[in-house]
């Protein structure tokens, strides 16, 4: 399964890639995140809660960062696995200039889910990491901002992301820049990895029907796991 | 003494459990289980450029939702052409999911699976999907016309093109003294049965197992096509039919997309996950049929008989060909009916249009063959200036002319050899029961009250009992309960009373010991299907053997323990005994103890089958070789061809000639399927076949627009008549037996439905002197037919024509 996306944060790029280094951030960020710690250079381990459908339950994921330059681009290579099942995804994160002293982060995803989170459909899969990873970029993007309440959108819903999760995530020791490379990239992965960040939270908010107005969450993402392109055989 | 049982007018003994609710049908299964939905197209012919689910990943109670890219090897493949045939060279399925287009309104695009059928159904409306719409091909005239193209492969949209000929018709008829050539058209209709489809799947994890009940009308099949699916051994799945609220056809349509996907799906959720079709998915995603466009030329001579027929029609088969082309070939085939015609040549072109598949629907081709057949011997007499009845007479093949080959290859793929029936006997009794001959007074006598009534009158022929086989298992057990089953399914044609009639009959015991199951492939395995009017004279024959084989160890076993010759041993009543000294008698129940020998007591009648009860008079074996312990038997029934039933219907209808309303006043039924098992039973099927008749002469249409869209997909619209439309039927029986099987059975399930837009449209055409040629016939349009006929654009009829053809 293919999952792209992109977000905007505002704030220049270098201060997106150094200021993400902080841990609490990056812990704060990553919604259903109970834990983040490294686990050797460029490496994290990670603990995630998230329900995706019916299955809900607490991921335990490894992330390795590769191919670094920064601070325009690196891949990330996550796995996770939890009782109700198993992901594995490569992230690509590219990070560069917008308007307005802002930075656009794209994400593509490559995953592979399985167990009983791989029996949700493809479309649910990739529905609930995109909603994550835009969850996660309003989440960043209001750490730096200094809206980490959440920002108030255009259409005037409060948007709930970041401090709001109901896991209190405790400073984990997470040293380097990577991890908020790893952040991002989780977010782009986050169903897969378990990292739900808001999703529940979103689900819940959803019976009102006030989540923020796509423009904002969903970026330029879109789905390439369209049937009618691709040929079985 | 045993009450005779085969042939006695017993009451249906499933009747008192479904009609106080006890039925359990396919939603009344499973309570617990997942709910499936699905997101069908809405468009006739699209390409799906996008599925957007974000809105339903809110939805508290989502399971999972499925397209086509979820979907593994096998069960991503295009569904089976189930039948296939030489001529239908371009032959094609759907998938399970839409793979990048949609070819008719109703094809599933994606699956829900959700916690409960509300939620699931909200989630399907909130799933996006994106079409970018394409020309949609509707109706057989735009399809032959292929300006636009159903599938991109498929030159001319002509799935399939086949000639069947006898003799040289086209020369026959140029060279016979009278000649016609017209044209007819029939619409589509549908099965419609009350229940719609549905599939509840229950997989085990413990052995990796799935037991699937669908309402299907062939447990088995299901279950291998699953089975090859989902790439398990067959003894992993086992399919049951529970009740069936009717099937009518559309039910022998397998594997449904739905079919495969919900068992798919429970495997890999590892839930139980069920699906019940509504209303309007039935309409839009299970099957149709009917639609034909006729072209005849027929040649004959001054007694009206037939010296040549040339028919060459188009046949609307919709957006796919799952069931290949049985439909066409049974009307070409069946056409002839109970008639003799010098050369005869059928020519079909079976068509795609961006429309619901077409496949068997009760009659299956025939309605329309016998539409064209008795259409034809209308214009022949009314051309000759003949009596209708008359001119069906001179065709007629003779009683002493059995068995008679037509020179064709049948549905089958065997020849189409009739054997046996008395179609001259059958005619007088059928206008003796409308009263024929004293119609023209009574049609004065009302026009003179400015009535307008009308007679029609048609014949058929309907090949029953197609093979391959069907099997049959009784077991007799310690209890004296007889238990039956065999591998076809039910859906109300009464096979627990005529199953077990047989059986009581042929062992000999009570019809209340014997009890019947059928369409579960727990306790049979080897079967095809209900369809074709096929049950009775399959399985029928089959449990008939399969007792033969009881009995016969029977008495084997009782001669032992009676010290008698098992030839003079009879049973009554479930006791065996010597003929003509009923008090040498043993049970038949223990028969069945003793046919299994013990070494454990587990009541007081085994007892007597534990070995230091038996008699140690011989050194053999306590199970002689070649015998088997318990007391039951297995057999099948494989038929060399099919038998061919026929029945003659006639009717009188009373046309307002304000409104242009048609009432049934009269309808009677002439009726000889060989021996009648159970002629209660016979009349139901009858009568419940004359109301479908009734519903696709005058009622029952698929509305399509020019986009493909179903106008009236529901039963607002869609017009199913009420017992208020229905009159009463009258109904006589003829018994000419079949010599092909054991029991001289043919089947009676489909008949009712055949000749009745026939025999409708002679009598609405009787009453007002109008050229019928199309049907259903509406109020409205019979309205404006009058008006066509005033000036002169619409035909009337007994005006004298050149004989030349136009």
């Amino acid at each position: 399964m293919k999952v792209t996306g992109s977000a905007v944060v505002r704030a220049p790029v270098r201060k997106v890639w150094d200021a993400l280094a902080n841990p609490a951030v990056l812990a704060k960020a990553i919604p259903g995140c109970d834990s983040v710690e490294t686990a050797g250079p460029d490496a994290y381990r990670m603990t995630v809660s998230m329900d995706v459908a019916q299955v809900s339950g607490t991921y335990a994921g490894t992330a390795r960062v590769t191919d670094r330059d920064p601070p325009r681009s690196f891949v990330l290579r996550v796995s996770g696995q939890g009782a109700p099942g198993t992901a594995d995804a490569t992230v690509a994160v590219r990070l560069s200039e917008a308007e307005g002293e802002a930075t656009q982060v794209e994400y593509d995803a490559d995953a592979v889910a399985g167990g009983a989170l791989g029996g949700v459909g493809q479309r649910v899969l990739a529905g609930v990491a995109k909603r994550a990873a835009a969850e996660f970029f309003v989440a960043v993007d209001g750490e730096l901002t200094g809206t980490a309440a959440g920002p108030v959108t255009e259409a005037g819903a409060r948007i709930v992301a970041g401090a709001d999760r109901r896991v209190p995530v405790p400073a984990a020791p997470a040293r380097g820049r990577w991890a908020i490379a790893a952040a991002l990239a989780a977010g782009g992965a986050a169903a897969l990895l378990g990292v739900a960040l808001g999703w529940l939270l979103a689900a819940r908010r959803s019976r009102t029907r006030s989540r923020p107005p796509r423009s904002m969450l969903w970026g330029t993402g879109t789905d390439k796991a369209d049937p009618q392109y691709r040929s079985r055989r | 003494m045993t009450t005779r049982m085969f042939g006695e007018p017993i009451q249906r003994r499933e009747d008192p459990r479904l009609l106080a609710g006890r039925g359990r049908y396919l939603d009344d299964l499973g309570h617990g289980a997942l709910a499936a939905a699905f997101v069908r197209s809405p468009h006739a012919h699209a390409r799906v450029l996008d599925i957007d689910v974000t809105d339903a990943l809110d939805v508290d109670g989502l399971v999972a939702i499925y397209t086509y890219e979820d979907l593994p090897e096998r069960v991503a493949d295009p569904l089976p052409l189930l039948i296939p045939h030489p001529a239908l060279t371009h032959g094609r399925t759907g998938y399970p999911l839409a793979n990048g287009i949609v070819r008719h309104v109703g094809e599933p695009v994606a699956m829900v699976v959700a916690t409960d059928p509300y939620v699931a159904e909200d989630i399907v409306d909130l799933i996006q999907v994106n079409f970018e719409p394409l020309p949609a091909v509707v109706g057989i005239e735009n399809a032959v016309r292929a300006e636009r193209l159903v599938h991109d492969d498929v030159p001319g949209n002509v799935g399939a093109h086949l000639v069947q000929e006898v003799g040289d018709a086209p020369l026959a008829v140029d060279t016979a003294p009278h000649r016609l050539e017209f044209r007819l058209d029939i619409e589509r209709s549908a099965s419609t049965p009350l229940e719609g489809r549905g599939v509840y799947a229950r997989p085990d994890a413990s052995d990796g197992s799935i037991r699937v009940y669908s309402s299907t009308q062939t447990s088995t099949s299901v279950r291998f096509a699953i089975a090859a699916k989902l790439g398990l051994p067959a003894t992993k799945v086992e399919v049951i039919a529970p009740d069936v609220g009717g099937g009518f056809g559309v039910k022998i349509v397998h594997p449904w997309p739905e079919e495969i996907l919900v068992s798919w799906a429970a495997r890999v959720l590892g839930r139980e996950v069920k699906w019940a079709e509504d209303r309007r998915e039935h309409f839009v995603s299970s099957a149709h049929e009917r639609g034909q466009v006729q072209f005849v030329r027929v040649g004959f001579d001054d007694e009206g008989r037939v010296l040549g027929l040339d028919v060459r029609f188009l046949h609307d088969h919709g957006a796919y060909t799952p069931y290949g082309i049985i439909v066409p070939i049974i009307t070409s085939t069946q056409l002839l009916g109970p008639y003799k015609v010098g050369a005869y040549r059928a020519e079909f072109t079976s068509l795609y249009t961006n429309t619901v598949i077409v496949t068997p629907y009760r009659g299956a081709g025939r309605p329309q063959g016998v539409f064209c057949m008795e259409r034809t011997m209308d214009r022949i007499a009314e051309h000759l200036g003949r009596d209708r009845a008359e001119v069906r007479s001179a065709n007629f093949i003779q009683p002493h002319e059995f068995p008679y080959d037509q020179g064709l290859v049948f549905q089958d793929g065997r020849p189409l050899i009739y054997d046996s029936g008395n179609y001259p006997e059958a005619l007088e009794k059928v206008k003796e029961m409308i009263g024929w001959d004293e119609f023209p007074g009574r049609q004065e006598k009302a026009a003179a009250q400015g009535r307008r009534l009308g007679i029609g009158l048609a014949c058929y022929v309907e090949g029953t009992g197609v093979g391959p086989y069907e099997g049959g298992h009784v077991q007799v057990d310690s209890a004296g309960r007889v238990h039956v089953s065999t591998g076809l399914t039910s859906q109300g044609q009464g096979h627990g009373t005529v199953f077990a009639q047989i059986v009581a009959e042929e062992l000999g015991v009570p019809i209340d010991a014997v009890e019947v199951t059928t369409g579960d492939t727990r306790r049979f395995s080897y079967a095809v299907g209900t369809f074709a009017s096929r049950a009775a004279v399959l399985s029928g024959n089959a449990i008939a053997l399969a007792c033969r084989r009881l009995r016969e160890k029977a008495l084997r076993i009782a001669g032992e323990a009676l010290e008698a010759d098992p030839g003079d041993l009879e049973i009554v009543d479930g006791i065996v005994r010597v003929v003509g000294n009923p008090r040498t008698a043993i049970p038949l129940r223990t028969v069945a103890v003793l046919a299994n020998p013990l070494r454990y007591a587990f009541d007081e009648e085994a007892v007597r089958a534990t070995q230091f009860a038996r008699s140690s008079g011989d050194d053999g074996p306590p199970v002689p070789e070649d015998d088997e312990p318990g007391l039951e038997g297995r057999d099948y029934y494989s038929p060399v061809r099919s038998t061919f039933a026929s029945g003659m219907h006639a009717a009188v209808v009373e046309v307002d000639p304000d409104t242009a309303e048609v009432r049934i006043l009269r309808y009677a039924v002439v009726h000889d399927c060989g021996r009648m098992i159970n002629p209660t039973i016979v009349e139901g099927q009858v009568h419940g076949g004359v109301a479908q008749g009734i519903a696709g002469a005058l009622y029952e249409r698929m509305a399509y627009d020019e986009s493909g869209q179903l106008l009236n997909a529901s039963f607002m619209d869609f017009l199913m008549p009420y017992a208020t439309e229905i009159p009463r039927i009258t109904t006589g029986h003829l018994e000419t037996p079949s010599p092909l099987n054991p029991l001289g059975i043919k089947g009676a399930g489909e008949a009712g439905v055949i000749p009745v837009s026939a025999v409708i449209a002679s009598a609405i055409e009787d009453a007002e002197g109008i050229r019928i040629a199309r049907m259903p016939i509406s109020p409205d349009e019979l309205f404006w037919l009058r008006r066509r006929a005033e000036t002169g654009e619409v035909e009337r009829t007994g005006v004298v024509k050149s004989d030349r053809a136009p």
